[in-house]
């Protein structure tokens, strides 16, 4: 069965607005239902209708295994920031050093980013395998 | 009470299909369902009680509890994290052993004790 | 010193994790093995900034982000918990040491292991039900991750069945939390134990369906956990310990399981379950004769060893199920002295595989000429847990058997259990023992200088040792280091049992009287409940723990002294009918029975309605 091309225009006009879409609850998180882990998932599923649909090349023309990689060390490493900066600020970890709603979005764009990287990069992965063993 | 019998029905029957399929991705689906089972019975008795989303910027009073939603965001986080972690397990058995079946796997894996 | 800082017990771990990330990310910077020791070093730094306090009796709680006690996340830091850590901290070192000369770990390995440690942590000073959840899985997902490193076909498998009857396991779990958060409207231990006390009062309207919930609640909740203790069904833990990587096998062996039996420990004394003690003292000693005669029939080195695990753990079981104060402190050093002496077996058995490149009895033998060293830490570690004085081993065991007194059968269980392991370890020693050999070629004429060693690659035709001399001792130097370092616990262990003892009942007595009161942080009262409900019986029993009287006990007890001696005449009669032909058939036999995986779930569920009747009848 051949590949139409209903799968690759639909998957690449669809995709931004997927993507429009997680963005918009992480950063709304504070205020409606969402916030960072939601929103992250819907951004990688954004992500993943590329990477099912056409294939990882090209995924990695807009968005490189390595730059994903990257952006979730990076996410866990500013969600600790953050948590110890509430440590220097005021009082404990992770407490709110910025005036409500600060705090809270600042860590929702975090996790938002992290957890869309992430589960991008675990379907990725699966994804490079099975293509390795055949 | 309605909404108590169908939960326990969604939970048996993903308790029975994680004990009686012989797939093991059927086996993992199963666990998902299960996880799901839980995670709506909690949300539901805890929106039980209140009529608002749990989120007090706007100064809403009468807000539905949060803790049961809060432990549920967990929850689910922790079981998507399992899920694919016991789908890479089975997609690594999957190679080494060519099939997804429990009874030959064990025989496989039993085959060389004495 | 301040309380802000325990939550500083998880975030360096975790701040470690991050470390070896960067390493993964940018593979020149070889930063992930001196974070992971950096990470040990801070922490043990912290734990000791606390360790005056601590024992003078205090307790520090401390919640997340400066919320409210009932909202926010809430650590508290006690006397329990304070032991606990020290215990993962002894073992993460050796192991930590064991993985860097092995090789062959990447940062990744190392991320895992930080997460491992990062989330013990966090379980031991979780102060709700909600945080314990949270770290329960950070350690869970760690742990299935670390069993299947290496990706070895039954490693994998092991991992997986693993994973599938934990994740089972928390599921139920949740569902005991539910209905707890249903009757109490608070999931913070302080609030479980004012709602236990009152006599678990169901929440309006009482439906006709609460006089089940309630035991059903609350047998979830231990069961769930009990899956990770390697309670019902413990039938993970050969296969998940025994082909997992060694540092791994040592540390999960050591203490995630200890820990995890920390929190059912928890939840049993807070709640008040007198029943469930009840049946922990049954399935323990049962345990306890079951993993010996399993372990007497392998032949695969570590699946025995990890056996000889899912008895021990039945010793401790039976310990804290006794209920007596002896038994009580029993089973906490049982927890310490078992991390100690398991993982120097593991690790030193892991050395020997190394080594051969051979798992299995029939293959390998007699290297105690060859590695001279070698075989006296796996002496003292074989020693200690066939109880022998003065090792640590010793201490624990007499401790339990003497709270055991008054329980006849669990005693003469576990004396059999003893007797088993005497002889399972007298065939294991064959290792060192006997003709050198390995597979099936004799190593007599390769002429070794003491302490020289060289690793061989495992292959396909097993060639045994090298005949050529040895090369350097450099590649395991930090190995046997950390050997050396559980091997001098101990014997420290041993040597100042009675210090220990003294250590333990006063960090379980601190305060205690006092925080009977559930209004009171729950603390150091986590060890004994309601078994000392007064001033005068805890007074009464810091009495009877006194230095002196510690010391007639361990020491100058005859009683003691003869039953380690026929113990050890019997374990010898048990061993030489194994290594006879008969043993050999009925071994062959016992290899054979196997419970399938489908079967290891319905055993989960079987142990769950057990218990929940058991908590019924107290109802």
């Amino acid at each position: 069965m051949r590949k139409t091309n209903i799968l690759d225009v639909v998957s690449r006009k669809l995709s931004p607005f997927i993507l429009l879409f997680g963005v918009y609850l992480v950063t709304f998180g504070h205020i409606s239902p969402g916030g960072g882990f939601q929103g992250g998932v819907a951004l990688a599923s954004g992500l993943l209708l590329i990477l099912l649909a056409q294939g990882p090349g090209v995924l990695s023309r807009t968005f490189s295994l390595k730059g994903i990689s990257l952006v979730e060390v990076l996410g866990y490493g500013l969600f600790l920031l953050a948590g110890l900066a509430g440590f220097f600020w005021g009082l404990g970890f992770l407490s709110a050093f910025l005036a409500p709603p600060g705090t809270i979005f600042i860590l929702n764009i975090v996790i938002g980013a992290k957890v869309g990287a992430g589960i991008t990069l675990i379907c990725w992965h699966l994804f490079l395998e099975g293509e390795e063993s055949e | 009470m309605i909404a108590l019998l169908l939960i326990s029905l969604l939970f048996l029957v993903s308790l029975g299909g994680m004990i009686l399929s012989k797939n093991l991705i059927r086996k993992v689906m199963a666990l998902n369902m299960l996880n799901s089972a839980v995670i709506i019975l909690f949300i539901f008795f805890g929106s039980l009680k209140g009529t608002h989303a749990p989120i007090l910027v706007g100064g809403e009073t009468d807000i539905v509890d949060p803790i049961p939603q809060a432990l549920m965001l967990t929850a689910i986080v922790v079981g998507i994290c399992v899920t694919a972690l016991a789908l890479a397990f089975i997609y690594r058995l999957y190679d080494r052993y060519g099939t997804t079946e429990l009874p030959e796997i064990e025989h496989q894996v039993h085959q060389n004790d004495q | 010193m301040t309380s802000d800082a325990i939550l500083l017990f998880t975030v360096i771990p975790l701040f470690g994790s991050f470390v070896t990330l960067v390493e993964k990310a940018v593979p020149s910077l070889k930063v992930a093995k001196p974070a992971a020791l950096a990470s040990f070093f801070l922490s043990v730094l912290l734990l000791g900034l606390y360790g005056e306090g601590i024992y003078g009796g205090a307790v520090y709680s401390k919640v997340v982000g400066g919320w409210p006690r009932g909202i926010g996340i809430g650590q508290e830091l006690d006397g329990i918990a304070w032991v606990a850590l020290a215990l993962v901290y002894l073992i993460y070192l050796p192991v930590l040491l064991y993985s860097f000369s092995e090789g062959g770990y990447d940062s990744r390995f190392y991320f895992f292991l930080l997460l491992l440690q990062g989330g013990m942590a966090g379980i031991v000073l979780a102060y709700d039900v909600f945080n314990l959840f949270v770290f329960l899985e950070i350690t869970g997902i760690a742990a299935y991750v670390l069993i299947g490193y290496q990706k070895k076909d039954r490693a994998l498998f092991a991992g997986f069945k693993y994973l599938m009857l934990s994740s089972l396991g928390i599921t139920l779990f949740l569902l005991g939390v539910f209905l707890l958060y249903r009757d109490t409207g608070s999931l913070t231990y302080t609030d479980l134990r004012t709602w236990a006390l009152e006599g678990m009062a169901p929440a309006k309207p009482v439906t006709a369906l609460a006089w089940i919930s309630t035991p059903f609640a609350l047998a979830t909740l231990l069961a769930g956990i009990g899956v990770r203790t390697a309670f019902l069904p413990y039938t993970w833990l050969p296969d998940a310990h025994g082909f997992a990587p060694h540092p791994i096998s040592a540390s999960l062996s050591g203490v995630v399981i200890k820990i995890s039996f920390m929190v059912v420990w928890k939840l049993i004394v807070l709640l008040e379950l007198s029943e469930a003690r009840q049946f922990l003292l049954w399935m323990g000693s049962a345990i306890a004769l079951i993993g010996v005669l399993r372990a007497l029939t392998q032949t695969d080195v570590k699946v025995l060893l990890a056996w000889h695990s899912v008895s021990q753990m039945g010793y401790i079981f039976a310990g804290f199920g006794a209920g007596t104060e002896m038994a009580t402190v029993g089973s906490l050093y049982h927890m310490v002295s078992h991390a100690f002496f398991k993982a120097l077996l593991f690790l030193s058995v892991g050395t020997v595989i190394l080594f051969t490149g051979e798992r299995s009895l029939v293959k390998v033998s007699g290297l105690g000429r060859s590695f001279p060293y070698l075989a006296v830490l796996f002496a003292i570690g074989a020693l200690s847990i066939m109880g022998v004085p003065p090792f640590v081993g010793y201490v624990s065991k007499s401790l339990i058997f003497e709270g055991l007194k008054n329980h006849s059968i669990p005693y003469w269980l576990l004396f059999a259990a003893s007797v088993g392991t005497v002889a399972s370890f007298t065939k294991l020693s064959l290792l060192f023992r006997g003709s050198p050999m390995v597979a099936g070629k004799s190593t007599e004429d390769s002429a070794r200088p003491r302490g020289s060693f060289q690793r061989v690659e495992p292959t396909d035709t097993p060639s045994g040792l090298d005949t050529r001399p040895a090369l350097q001792t450099r590649p395991f130097k930090s190995g046997y280091l950390g050997m050396s370092l559980l091997a001098v616990f101990c014997v420290l262990g041993g040597l100042l049992g009675t210090y220990g003892i003294q250590l333990f009942s006063t960090i379980a007595l601190h305060g205690s009287a006092v925080s009977m009161g559930p209004a009171i942080s729950v603390g150091t009262a986590t060890l004994y409940g309601s078994a000392l409900p007064n001033e005068a019986a805890a007074s009464a029993f810091q009495e009877s723990m006194q230095l002196t009287h510690g010391v007639t006990f361990l020491w100058l007890n005859g009683k003691e002294y003869l039953k380690t001696i026929v113990t050890l005449l019997l374990g010898y009669g048990v061993y030489r009918f194994i290594v006879s032909k008969k043993g050999k058939e009925v071994q062959a036999w016992a290899n054979r029975l196997r419970i399938s995986f489908d079967n290891q779930l319905v055993l989960l569920l079987v142990g769950l309605i057990l218990l929940a009747v058991f908590l019924a009848i107290q109802y």
